[in-house]
C-alpha cells in the first residue's frame, strides 16, 4: 500500500463520516416533521488494494446510497386504516350530533313533547268544558309542531354541515390528486439519472396518506417510480395525470332536497367512496341523516294522520258558521282517494259515509245529513261533488279557487258540525282536523282550532258535554298507526330513538377500534421509519469519532510522508 | 382508558410524543366523563353510551309521565268528589229540615195559614238545594252528568227543569283502566228517573246503504269487512270485503265475484240478513279467511246446498239517528197514526207524516214542548223518553192507532208492572180486603104448616151472621138454623108440624151481590140443609147495560195485561153474546171497556162499582163514568203518569200540598221525603266510597311514581361511590402519566454525551 494511497482512504472516509453526519443531522432536524421517513447512509468498502503477492488491504468505507427506512406494505396497510379510522370517526361524530340533537335523554325532547300534549287532552277529558284547559291543548299542539319543525331544521343543518363538508373535502382530494400527480412526474425525472428522490417520495407519501384520511384509495407502484391511484375501481391519478375530482348537486331521493355527489372531474362518472372522511359523510348523510328526516316526516304525518282522523270524528263546544279545509287539492274533479297526488295530506280517504249535523241553536235540535264517500261509484267521489252533496238548504259548500273546501251557513241560527266518519274524508281535506301540514316540516295547529279552542273536538255523537272523543286522543300516542306499519307513535319514536343510540354506540366502538388499528400500523411505520434521538446521537457520536480517526489517520500518514521526505535532505 | 398499543422493535421520538399525548387526552377524557357523571347526577350523558339503559330510561321516563297525568287527574277526582260530597252532606241537612216541617204539619189541627208559613220555609230550602244541585268544581257541574257550563237544574214555572246529561264522564288511567268519576245527581235531585224505556226491539231492516259500521254484528262484534272464499264444487273464489263500507257493497262485491266465476247463484239483502239462493249443480260454501271474520260477522258463513235457498241469520242492524222509519221493525215501518204526549199540563200530539229518519222522530218529541227528552238508547235497539221537569207527570199514549206500542214508548201497556202506578208506589195491596160485600134485602121462610115469615138479610157477610139473623127473626117460634155438621153450610129445622116442606125463597129486593149462599130452595119435610156459602170478596162490579153483572177478583196480578185478561175471563163474563170486551183505549192511555149488550131500559149505561171497599178499580182507572156518547163504554183514566222522583220532585209536593193545606198531600210527600232521605243518605255513602276509592287509586300511584323513580334511578343515576372511586384512580393514573411524561421527555442521550 501506497502513502498515497494511504491517504486517499483517509480523504474517502472522512468524505463518508461528512456524509454520515449530514444524514445523521438531517434525520435530527425533522425528527419531527410529519411524514419525514429517516434515512440511512448505505456504506461499503472501496475496492481493496494489492500491497503484495495475493495480500490485499481493504478500501475505505465509502458511501454509496442514502437509503428511506420505509415498507411500502405497511405503508398500504396504514393508507387503509387511516381510510377506515376517518371513515367511522366522522360517523361517530355526525351520528352523537344527531343524538345530541333528538336529546333522547333531555327533558325536554320531542318525546315529552308529545306526551305533553296527549297528556293535556287527558286533563281535557277530565273537564272538556274548560276554556283554559282548550287553550292548553291548542298551546301543547303548536310547541309539539314546532318543536317537529325546529327538530327537522336542525338535523337539516346537520346535513348541511355534511354536504358542506363534502364539497370541502372533495376539493382537497382533488389538489391532493393533481400533487400527486406532479410529484409522479417530478420523482420520475430525478430518479431517472439513478438514485431515489426521497423527499419527493417521502411528500408523495404524505399526500397519499392526506388523500386515504379523505377518502379510500388502492394504489399501484410502478418500475419508473409513479404510483398509480385507484378511486374504487377507477384510476384517480395515472402517471403524470389527475383525473381530478368534483362535486355535482342533484335531487335526492325523497325530490324534497339537493344532495352533494362526488365525480370524475374529466367525465362526471360518479366516484364510488366507501372511507374516509367523504365515505363517511356521504354514508351519514345518505342513510342517518336521511334516515332521521324521514323519521321525523313520518312520525309527523302519522301524527297528522292519527289526531285529524280522530279529531274529525267529534264536536267542540259549540258549531261552526263558516268552514275552511285545511287542506288544498290540486283538482276538485279528480278522485279523492289519491291524496298524495291530490290532497297531500296524510290521510288516504276510504269508501265510507260522515255525518254532517246542522244544529237548530234555538231550539237545539239537530239534524243529520249522512254524507257517502264512494270511489267505487260513478262518479267516484272527488271535492267537487263532496262539495255538491253538502249543500243545500241554508248550507253553501263549494272549492275555492286555491282548492279549498268551504263551507258556510246562511243561517245566523244555524252550525254545523261532523261525525261518525268512516272515510276519513274530513281528515284528508282538513276539515274539522287538528293539525295541518303533511309532515315535519309543515306541521302547524289548524287556524281554526287555534282562534277558537271550543273548537276542539272533545265529545261524540253531539253527545252534550261528552269527553269520550278527548278520551280517544289521549289514547292516540298508544294508538297503532297504519302510516307507521302498525306501530304506535310511541313506540315508533322510542324504536328510533333506541336504534339511533345503539347505531351510535357501534359507531363509537368502530371508531375505537379502527383507532387501535390505525394506532398500531402508525406505530410499527414509526419504528422503522421514526427518528430515535438517542439513536441519532450515537450516530453523531460514531461518524464524529470516525472523523476524527480518519483526520488522525491522515496525519499519521503525513508524519510518514514527511519522515520520508526527510530522508531526502 | 384505551390500550394503545406499543411496536414491539424500535421508539421514534416522534411517537415518543405522540404515544404521551394520546395517552393524557385519553386519560383527561376519561376524567371529564367521570366529571360530567358526577356533576350532573346522571349516569348516561349521551343514549348510546348504554343504548339498552337508554331504552329503557326512556321507557320509564314515558310511564313516569303517565303516572304523573294520572296523578292530576286523581285529584281532580278527588276535588269533584269532595264537592260533590259536602254538597250531598248540606243536601241532607235541608231534607231533615223538610222532613220535620212535614212531620209537624201532617196534623190537621195545623190551619190552613200556618201551612202556608211553612211552605214559605220549604220554598227557601227548595232554593238552596237546587243551587247545591248545581254545586261547581273547577266550572265543572258535579251533579250534571256530563252536562258542561251550564247550571244542570233549572228552575221553570212547572219545576225544575233538568238540563245535564245522561251520560257520566270516566277519566283514563295510567294502567289503561278507566274511572269514572262524575255522580249521577239527576237520580237525587230528581231529574230524570221517570223515563220511558222503549220495550220494543225496533230492528231497523237492512237497505243497501246501510253502513257495515252500523251492524252490531252476527256475533255482536260489529262487522269487521276482510277477505273470505267462497267454493263451488271445484271452484274456489276469494273475494275480499275489506274496501266494503255499506252493505250494498258487500252482496254487489259477492254478486259481481260470483259471476265473474260463472257460479249459478245469486245473494241479495233480507230484511235484516241476506238471501242466497245456489241455482247450479254443486253446493256452495262461503267460509272466512284464515284470521278474517267478514263472513262470520254478516253471518255469510253457511253452506247452501244444490238448489238450495238459505236466509241468513240476523246481522243486527244497529238504530242510528239516520235509519229511516220506514226501516223499523223489519221494514215494518210505523203505523202513521202518530201518539200523544202528556207532560203535567202540555200535551203534544206527534203526527208522523212528515217524519222520515229516526232523527225526525226525536226531534219531534224533543222539540214538543212538553220538556221532555227522547234518545236511542246504549243498545241501539230502541228509543227512551225522559221526563226533565221534576214535579210533573209523563203520559205517552197512542193517537187511535199503535204508533206509540210499536215505538215501545207507551206508558201505559199491557206489560206495564201494577207496581208502578201512582207514581212508582204502586196500588194498595188489591184482592186483600178485609170487608166482603154484605147482602141485602129479605129471604121468606115458608113453615111445612104452610105459614111463612120474613127475614131481613141485609148487612150479612157470613154464615153466622145469616144464622143469627134465621134463629133471630121476629115471628121465628119454629125454625132453628145450625150450621152444617161439614162445610160451610146452614141445617135448618122446622118444628111446625104440617105435611108441607121447609122453603126459602126471595123476597123481591134480595140480592146476595155476588155471594154463593146456596140458600133458596125447598127441604124434605121440616129439614132442610143448604149448601156451602161463599162470599164475595172481589174488587169490582161490572153492570152492563142489559142489568146483568158480574165481579172480577184483582188479587195477584201484577201487570195491565193481567187485569185485561181478568176481566175478560171473569165467571160471569164468558158468555160470547155478553162478553164485556176490555182493551187498552185507542186515544190515549188507560183501559178501556166495551159492553157488547143492548140497554135493558132506554139510558142505561154500564156501570163499574167497587165492591169490598176495594181501591184497586178507582187505582187502575176503571171507576170513570161512560160518556153519553158511548154510553156502552168505559175509557180507564191513564194512572201511570211517570213523575220524576227525587228530592226536588218531593219538596215541590210538599209544598204544594203545604199551600193547599192539602193533608193527603203533606202525608204523601213526607213518604216520598223519607224515602229520599234513605237514597241520598245512601248515595253519599255511594260517593264516599269513591272517594275512598280514588284514595286507595292516589296512594296506589304514589307507591308506582316511588318504584318507577327507583327503577329510573337504578337505570339513570351516578353511583357516587363508584364514581368518585373511580375519579380517584382515574386522576392517579393521569397524574402518573404526567410525570411519565415529564420524565421521558427530559431524558436525551444528548445530554449524556460531553
Amino acid at each position: 500500500m501506497s502513502l498515497f494511497g494511504a491517504l486517499n482512504v483517509g480523504k474517502t472516509s472522512l468524505a463518508t463520516q461528512q456524509i454520515g453526519l449530514q444524514v445523521t443531522g438531517s434525520n435530527i432536524a425533522n425528527a419531527n416533521t410529519p411524514g419525514y421517513s429517516r434515512q440511512v447512509v448505505g456504506v461499503t468498502t472501496d475496492s481493496p488494494e494489492q500491497v503484495g503477492l495475493g495480500q490485499y488491504v481493504g478500501g475505505a468505507g465509502i458511501a454509496t446510497s442514502i437509503e428511506r427506512q420505509v415498507s411500502d406494505a405497511l405503508q398500504t396497510s396504514l393508507r387503509d386504516s387511516t381510510s377506515g379510522q376517518n371513515q367511522s370517526r366522522t360517523l361517530q361524530d355526525f351520528l352523537g350530533r344527531l343524538e345530541s340533537t333528538f336529546g333522547a335523554l333531555n327533558t325536554t325532547n320531542l318525546d315529552t313533547k308529545m306526551a305533553d300534549f296527549f297528556g293535556s287532552f287527558k286533563n281535557l277529558a277530565n273537564n272538556p268544558q274548560d276554556s283554559g284547559l282548550r287553550a292548553v291543548v291548542v298551546q301543547a299542539g303548536a310547541s309539539l309542531a314546532s318543536n317537529l319543525q325546529g327538530l327537522r331544521t336542525l338535523v337539516l343543518g346537520v346535513r348541511d354541515d355534511a354536504e358542506v363538508q363534502i364539497g370541502q373535502y372533495a376539493s382537497q382530494a382533488n389538489d391532493l390528486a393533481s400533487c400527486i400527480a406532479d410529484l409522479n412526474s417530478q420523482i420520475t425525472n430525478s430518479e431517472s439519472s439513478g438514485g431515489t428522490a426521497n423527499t419527493l417520495r417521502d411528500q408523495r407519501d404524505q399526500d397519499l396518506s392526506k388523500l386515504s384520511e379523505i377518502m379510500d384509495i388502492r394504489t399501484i407502484n410502478l418500475s419508473n417510480g409513479m404510483v398509480t391511484v385507484l378511486a374504487g375501481n377507477s384510476a384517480l391519478v395515472q402517471g403524470v395525470n389527475s383525473r381530478g375530482l368534483k362535486t355535482t348537486l342533484t335531487p335526492d331521493a325523497t325530490g324534497k332536497l339537493s344532495q352533494t355527489n362526488l365525480v370524475f372531474a374529466d367525465n362526471g362518472d360518479s366516484v364510488s367512496v366507501a372511507g374516509g372522511k367523504l365515505g363517511g359523510l356521504i354514508s351519514v348523510r345518505d342513510t342517518h341523516i336521511d334516515g332521521a328526516l324521514d323519521t321525523l316526516d313520518s312520525l309527523a304525518g302519522a301524527l297528522i294522520d292519527t289526531v285529524n282522523t280522530i279529531h274529525s270524528q267529534g264536536q267542540g263546544r259549540k258549531g261552526f258558521s263558516t268552514l275552511a279545509g285545511a287542506t288544498a287539492v290540486n283538482d276538485p274533479t279528480l278522485t279523492l282517494n289519491a291524496p298524495q297526488t291530490n290532497t297531500g295530506s296524510p290521510t288516504v280517504p276510504v269508501n265510507g259515509t260522515f255525518n254532517f249535523n246542522l244544529k237548530d241553536l234555538t231550539t237545539g235540535l239537530i239534524t243529520t245529513r249522512q254524507i257517502a264517500v264512494d270511489f267505487s261509484g260513478s262518479p267516484p267521489t272527488s271535492l267537487n261533488s263532496l262539495a255538491a252533496s253538502l249543500n243545500g238548504g241554508v248550507i253553501q259548500a263549494s272549492v275555492d279557487a286555491s282548492g279549498h273546501l268551504t263551507i258556510k251557513s246562511t243561517s245566523a241560527n244555524t252550525t254545523f258540525n261532523f261525525s261518525d266518519d268512516t272515510s276519513g274524508a274530513l281528515a284528508a281535506v282538513g276539515v274539522n282536523t287538528f293539525f295541518t301540514g303533511t309532515d315535519a316540516s309543515n306541521i302547524a295547529v289548524n287556524q281554526t282550532v287555534a282562534q277558537s279552542p271550543d273548537l276542539v273536538a272533545t265529545g261524540l255523537d253531539n253527545k252534550t258535554g261528552s269527553n269520550d272523543n278527548a278520551n280517544l286522543l289521549a289514547q292516540g300516542y298508544a294508538t297503532v298507526s297504519k302510516l307507521l306499519g302498525s306501530v304506535s307513535l310511541s313506540n315508533y319514536y322510542s324504536q328510533y330513538m333506541s336504534k339511533l343510540a345503539s347505531t351510535s354506540a357501534g359507531a363509537k366502538d368502530d371508531a375505537t377500534a379502527q383507532t387501535q388499528i390505525h394506532d398500531t400500523l402508525a406505530a410499527q411505520q414509526q419504528s422503522i421509519s421514526g427518528v430515535n434521538m438517542d439513536e441519532e446521537a450515537i450516530n453523531l457520536t460514531k461518524y464524529q469519532r470516525a472523523f476524527e480517526g480518519s483526520a488522525r489517520f491522515i496525519t499519521v500518514v503525513d508524519q510518514m510522508m514527511q519522515t520520508v521526505l526527510g530522508l531526502i535532505r | 382508558m384505551n390500550v394503545i398499543p406499543l411496536p414491539i422493535s424500535r421508539i421514534s421520538s416522534q411517537y415518543q410524543g405522540s404515544f404521551m399525548l394520546s395517552t393524557l387526552q385519553s386519560g383527561q377524557l376519561d376524567l371529564l366523563k367521570v366529571q360530567s357523571q358526577m356533576a350532573t347526577g346522571n349516569r348516561l350523558i349521551q343514549a348510546s353510551d348504554d343504548p339498552a339503559a337508554a331504552t329503557s330510561i326512556e321507557r320509564l321516563k314515558q310511564q313516569l309521565a303517565q303516572n304523573d297525568q294520572t296523578k292530576t287527574s286523581l285529584a281532580f277526582a278527588s276535588g269533584f268528589l269532595g264537592t260533590a260530597d259536602n254538597a250531598l252532606a248540606s243536601v241532607i241537612t235541608q231534607l231533615g229540615q223538610a222532613q220535620s216541617a212535614a212531620s209537624s204539619m201532617v196534623s190537621s189541627t195545623n190551619s190552613a195559614d200556618a201551612r202556608k208559613a211553612q211552605a214559605t220555609v220549604v220554598d227557601n230550602i227548595i232554593n238552596t238545594i237546587a243551587n247545591l244541585a248545581n254545586s261547581r268544581y273547577q266550572g265543572a257541574a258535579v251533579f250534571g252528568g256530563a252536562n258542561g257550563i251550564d247550571d244542570p237544574f233549572k228552575a221553570t214555572a212547572g219545576g225544575y227543569l233538568y238540563q245535564g246529561s245522561t251520560q257520566g264522564q270516566s277519566m283514563l288511567l295510567d294502567n289503561g283502566q278507566s274511572l269514572a268519576y262524575t255522580v249521577d245527581g239527576n237520580a237525587i235531585f230528581g231529574g230524570q228517573s221517570a223515563q220511558v224505556v222503549g220495550y220494543q226491539n225496533l230492528t231497523p231492516g237492512l237497505a243497501p246503504t246501510t253502513r257495515l259500521v252500523d251492524l252490531g254484528g252476527q256475533r255482536g262484534k260489529g262487522v269487521t269487512p276482510g277477505p273470505i272464499t267462497i267454493t263451488s264444487g271445484a271452484t274456489t273464489l276469494h273475494v275480499d270485503l275489506s274496501g266494503a263500507a255499506t252493505v250494498g257493497d258487500v252482496v254487489n262485491t259477492i254478486q259481481t265475484a260470483l259471476t265473474g266465476a260463472g257460479i249459478s247463484a245469486n245473494i241479495i239483502r233480507s230484511n235484516t240478513g241476506f238471501r242466497i239462493a245456489n241455482t247450479g249443480g254443486t253446493s256452495l260454501t262461503i267460509a272466512d279467511d284464515s284470521g278474517a271474520t267478514a263472513a262470520a260477522d254478516l253471518g255469510l258463513n253457511t253452506t247452501v246446498g244444490s238448489g238450495a235457498v238459505v236466509l241468513t241469520p240476523s246481522t243486527h242492524p244497529r238504530l242510528m239517528s239516520t235509519t229511516p222509519l220506514q226501516a223499523l221493525r223489519g221494514w215494518g215501518g210505523v203505523d202513521p197514526a202518530g201518539f200523544t204526549i202528556t207532560n203535567g199540563q202540555q200535551t203534544a200530539t206527534i203526527q208522523m207524516s212528515g217524519l222520515t229518519t229516526v232523527q225526525d222522530l226525536l226531534n219531534g218529541i224533543n222539540n214538543s214542548g212538553t220538556q221532555v227528552r227522547a234518545e236511542i238508547n246504549a243498545a241501539n235497539d230502541g228509543i227512551n223518553v225522559f221526563n226533565n221537569l221534576s214535579g210533573t207527570e209523563l203520559r205517552i199514549g197512542e193517537n187511535g192507532g199503535q204508533t206509540a206500542d210499536q215505538l215501545g214508548l207507551r206508558s201505559f201497556q199491557a206489560n206495564t208492572l201494577l207496581s208502578e202506578f201512582n207514581g212508582g208506589q204502586g196500588m194498595a195491596p188489591i184482592g186483600q180486603q178485609s170487608t166482603t160485600v154484605p147482602v141485602t134485602g129479605h129471604v121468606t121462610i115458608t113453615r111445612t104448616d104452610g105459614s111463612n115469615f120474613s127475614i131481613d138479610m141485609t148487612g150479612t157477610k157470613s154464615a153466622a151472621d145469616i144464622l143469627n139473623r134465621i134463629n133471630n127473626a121476629p115471628g121465628n117460634s119454629t125454625v132453628t138454623a145450625v150450621m152444617s155438621p161439614t162445610g160451610n153450610g146452614l141445617t135448618l129445622i122446622d118444628t111446625s108440624g104440617g105435611g108441607g116442606n121447609l122453603t126459602l125463597s126471595a123476597g123481591s129486593d134480595f140480592q146476595p151481590n155476588g155471594s154463593t149462599l146456596n140458600l133458596l130452595g125447598a127441604g124434605t119435610g121440616g129439614s132442610f140443609a143448604t149448601g156451602n156459602m161463599t162470599f164475595n170478596t172481589d174488587d169490582v162490579k161490572i153492570t152492563r147495560r142489559d142489568g146483568s153483572w158480574f165481579t172480577v177478583n184483582f188479587s195477584g196480578l201484577t201487570n195491565v195485561q193481567g187485569v185485561i185478561a181478568a176481566i175478560r175471563n171473569a165467571p160471569g163474563n164468558t158468555n160470547p153474546a155478553t162478553q164485556m170486551q176490555a182493551s187498552l183505549n185507542a186515544v190515549g192511555n188507560g183501559i178501556q171497556l166495551a159492553d157488547p149488550t143492548a140497554p135493558a131500559t132506554p139510558g142505561a149505561v154500564l156501570q163499574v162499582q167497587a165492591l169490598n171497599a176495594s181501591s184497586a178499580p178507582g187505582q187502575l182507572g176503571l171507576l170513570q163514568v161512560p160518556g153519553s156518547l158511548t154510553p156502552g163504554v168505559v175509557n180507564g183514566a191513564d194512572v201511570n203518569g211517570l213523575m220524576p222522583r227525587g228530592v226536588l220532585s218531593s219538596l215541590t209536593l210538599l209544598r204544594e200540598a203545604l199551600n193547599n193545606n192539602d193533608t193527603a198531600g203533606i202525608q204523601r210527600a213526607a213518604t216520598l221525603l223519607n224515602q229520599d232521605y234513605k237514597n241520598v243518605s245512601a248515595f253519599h255513602g255511594q260517593v264516599g266510597a269513591r272517594q275512598q276509592d280514588v284514595a286507595s287509586r292516589q296512594d296506589q300511584n304514589t307507591n308506582d311514581q316511588l318504584a318507577l323513580k327507583q327503577s329510573l334511578s337504578l337505570l339513570n343515576d351516578t353511583d357516587m361511590t363508584a364514581a368518585i372511586t373511580q375519579f380517584q384512580a382515574l386522576q392517579t393514573a393521569y397524574s402518573a402519566s404526567l410525570k411519565a411524561a415529564a420524565a421521558t421527555q427530559n431524558l436525551s442521550l444528548l445530554d449524556f454525551l460531553k
